[in-house]
């Protein structure tokens, strides 16, 4: 696109891509992997990580360094192309009612509020707005700051984790029934091939090379899924199996257990306050992507009231129609593993293989 | 002119209107000196408003009558007895005077920007008008300014003449490459204002928004570096130029390839671009080990967050997330605060409100006096609240905590942008707990991150992330690797 400003780096790109998948991943499907799967959960996300893999790769590299919305015009022509937006903005809105749906659950159960899910969701909007009204370069800067906090405080983290690890958690390293583990991998796939998103930072990209923005967008997904690996495996030792696929978010529980003394003796109060940063700016990245995508699908200027109108909307559906937990994960199954983020992704990859068939394409 | 009570408008206008003559005048070359001394001797006077320190000598020369025109204040008598009045008894005319500075002067405009300089004016009806610098401004000598000690390292600080600091800074920086490019800035009184950068270090887009920006100031007058700074775009809340009153400061800065105004009649010099890291810097810390360096470095940005932070994480704490305070601590804290008629966050408010205005007391009032306002302020009365049940003691030590976190700051604009910051966090954490601090402080990251200080992200090199850059921020590393500079 001739009128976007290209603003940010391919390394820039990488770390949002990791930001776009990482923060609500890493608190959210530990728990899921455990419950589905129980001792097949590191085969379930390591299988969701090769899948992801290939997903990330295959649609990066078809859209050849191309944003959606220029691939979309030239696979389809301008209105083809516009229709495209318009369903690609709207599929990233409805998963932007997921992170909604996340973000408050997080909140419930690490900081309990006293202040009710819609005022917290109020405030939340304000600062993702201001993040997203940023655009691609506002954006990529705070995810600079933020890899670097969260890496920091996570380093901080994990080392007295590590004394709490007991081995005999570990066994077993088969699961008993390996449908359970295709059926876990299945969410965590969803979140883990979710260059569906980097990719719409593609146009704001400095770089030219297609096959270092390819590499960039692949190797930020990569990225969140060894931070997940990871912290499957220390969250499995130091848990166990039983316990793990018990709690809904069993990263906390981890936390929460580790004593580090007499004084202070639970370390979540370093863990919640980065992570709630990470999971906002996840949800400005996403909000940014999804209002940007309609702004071009009606053809108009990038005003700060799209994000805002994105956000309050996809945030009374999340507080009205999914008031409990149970409700929400039924929901991201339902709208975006199975339904929406497929459908992206052959649309994405569809577009992509046009465009390089097409003869318009220099 | 006199005018009556009540139409001081109709003499605002006329004044204006005056000003605006004369400029005309001054434009188009209308303003000539009458070559009869003592008319134009009155000329000038009238055109100053015959002020108390203007003297107008006539002088018998050989050649004629003659008249001698200065400010009092402003020029040095010995040359101007010696150099000027002499030589004119003695009949020399001033094209042939020994002191350094004699120019002609045709005009008024010119004859009156030469007063005021401090140039001693004389005219004569066959020798025509001159101005001879005689100029001694009231100047006090170059010392150590107080806002910016160090234990080692230069002890000098910049003084409220421009030629003076130039002079300072030439001393730092010996080389040709040091460039100084002058400009009058002001619509009503004209003050010289010098952008000075070392050639092919200073990057060229950031001298060439700042000549811009300096082309285009709309300013009455220019009393201070600080108007300037005001003046120089961005966002009325953070601090995008640096001051500095020290020249081995500014030198530096220069080596690294920003730029800096000095302005004439101002010790301080701004520094643009000024990064939030800049701003974290201080001269002493490259006077001191980079170890000690870095660990003064790291507990600036520790104390920037405290500042800001630390009363608003008490009062979510005490108020709406009691469960992220060790339980010791939060039954110590809730036992003294049992008797305390307010809720944690009026308090804190209130505290912090007390202990801003003890300190501002402090400053405003001289010396000794000061320091007596402040210890009663912060000790008695500090004392007498906790002794009265009106505060506790850990509201106390937190406010305390963040105050002092604040003086680790060096520099004084973003040490109360900070403190503007505190305040606000304070409710939004009373209200919504950690979530709101946390989110507060996204929100203004959301903010901070797309400012730029003179085409320069303000958060570099933090954020973009440019590691290169990192060897001098948050810590300061060694420089020891051979052939770097």
């Amino acid at each position: 696109m001739r009128s976007v400003r290209h603003t940010i780096s391919a390394k820039q790109l990488r770390r949002l891509q990791l930001m776009a998948i990482l923060p609500t991943t890493v608190v959210f499907l530990p728990g899921q992997a455990f419950a589905q799967a129980g001792s097949g959960a590191l085969w379930a996300l390591a299988l969701a990580t090769g899948g992801g893999l290939a997903i990330n790769w295959s649609v990066a590299a078809l859209m050849a360094g191309h944003g959606p919305h220029h691939v979309f015009q030239k696979a389809l022509g301008r209105s083809g192309g516009q229709v495209l937006s318009g369903f690609y903005g709207l599929a990233l809105a409805v998963a932007c009612i997921s992170i909604w749906n996340e973000l408050l659950s997080f909140v419930q159960a690490s900081v309990l509020p006293r202040t009710p899910g819609w005022a917290v969701g109020a405030l939340v909007l304000g600062a993702a707005v201001a993040l997203a009204y940023g655009r691609a370069e506002g954006l990529a800067r705070v995810s600079d700051l933020l890899t670097m906090t969260g890496l920091g405080f996570s380093a901080i983290l994990i080392l007295p984790t590590l004394g709490f690890i007991r081995p005999t958690n570990y066994l077993p390293w088969w699961p008993n029934r390996w449908a359970s583990v295709w059926s876990a991998a299945a969410l965590p796939l969803s979140f883990l091939g979710e260059s569906v998103v980097g990719v719409s930072f593609l146009d704001y990209c400095r770089e030219d090379r297609p096959a270092r923005l390819t590499r960039a967008v692949v190797e930020g997904a990569l990225g969140a899924s060894a931070v997940l690996l990871a912290t499957t495996i220390v969250v499995w030792g130091v848990l166990g199996v039983g316990y793990a696929r018990l709690a809904t978010y069993p990263v906390l529980e981890t936390i929460r257990l580790v004593r580090a003394g007499q004084f202070l003796s639970r370390l979540d109060l370093i863990f919640v306050p980065v992570w709630l940063g990470l999971i906002e700016l996840k949800l400005a990245i996403w909000l940014f992507a999804a209002s940007d995508a309609l702004r071009r699908a009606w053809r108009r200027r990038w005003h700060a009231a799209w994000p805002l109108a994105t956000g309050g909307l996809t945030l009374a559906l999340a507080l009205v129609a999914f008031p409990s937990v149970p409700s929400r994960i039924g929901f991201i199954a339902t709208s975006w593993t199975f339904s929406l983020f497929p459908a992206l992704v052959g649309v994405l990859a569809g577009a992509g293989a046009r465009m390089r068939l097409s003869p318009r394409v220099r | 002119m006199s005018f009556m009570p009540g139409m001081e408008a109709v003499a605002e206008l006329v004044a204006l209107l005056e000003r605006f003559g004369n400029r005309l005048e001054s434009w188009t070359g209308d303003d000539a000196l009458p070559s009869d001394p003592f008319r134009g001797g009155d000329v000038l006077a009238k055109a100053l408003g015959h002020p108390p320190d203007l003297v107008a000598r006539r002088l018998d020369t050989p050649q004629g009558p003659a008249m001698l025109l200065y400010l009092e204040g402003l020029v040095d008598t010995v040359p101007l007895l010696q150099g000027v009045v002499a030589p004119l008894e003695a009949g020399v005319a001033p094209a042939h005077f020994t002191l350094p500075k004699v120019a002609p002067v045709f005009t008024r405009s010119q004859a009156l920007e030469a007063l005021l300089a401090g140039h001693a004016v004389c005219g004569s009806a066959a020798g025509g008008w001159w101005a001879v610098d005689v100029a001694k401004p009231p100047q006090r000598s170059v010392a150590e300014p107080p806002n910016a000690t160090v234990v080692h390292g230069p002890h000098v600080g910049f003084v409220e003449v421009l030629a003076v600091n130039l002079g300072l800074l030439r001393q730092y920086l010996a080389t040709p490459a040091l460039r100084a490019e002058t400009l009058r800035l002001g619509g009503l009184s004209e003050n010289t204002v010098a952008l000075v950068h070392l050639m092919g270090v200073a990057p060229a887009p950031v001298l060439r928004w700042l000549r811009r920006r300096l082309k285009i100031l709309a300013l009455r007058g220019m009393v201070d570096s600080s108007r300037l700074a005001q003046a120089l775009a961005g966002p009325a809340w953070l601090p995008l130029t640096q001051y500095s009153e020290r020249p081995d400061q500014v030198a530096a800065a220069l080596l690294q390839g920003r730029a800096a105004i000095l302005v004439d009649h101002s010790p301080s010099v701004l520094l643009v671009p000024a990064r939030l890291t800049d701003l974290l810097s201080s001269p002493g810390d490259y006077y001191q080990m980079p170890l000690t360096g870095s660990i003064t470095r790291c507990a600036r940005y520790v104390g920037l967050l405290i500042a800001t932070t630390l009363p608003a994480v008490f009062v979510a704490a005490i108020t709406v997330n009691p469960a992220f305070i060790p339980l010791a601590l939060y039954l110590t804290t809730v036992r003294t605060r049992l008797s305390i008629p307010f809720p944690a966050v009026v308090e804190t408010l209130i505290l912090l409100g007390v202990v801003d205005v003890v300190q501002e007391a402090g400053l405003i009032m001289p010396g000794a006096l000061g320091q007596t306002v402040t210890i009663f302020g912060t000790l008695i009365l500090g004392n007498a609240a906790i002794q009265a049940g009106i505060v506790s003691a850990p509201t106390l030590i937190t406010v305390t905590l963040a105050i002092l976190a604040q003086y680790l700051v060096p520099d004084a604009n973003l040490s109360n942008v900070l403190r503007v910051l505190r305040y606000a966090l304070i409710p939004v954490a009373a209200v919504f707990g950690f979530v709101g601090v946390v989110t507060a402080w996204m929100a203004l990251l959301a903010v901070a991150v797309r400012v730029q200080s003179a085409q320069v992200a303000y958060l570099a090199p933090l954020s973009p992330w440019r590691p290169g850059g990192w060897r001098d921020t948050v810590v300061r590393w060694p420089r020891q690797t051979p052939g770097r500079r």
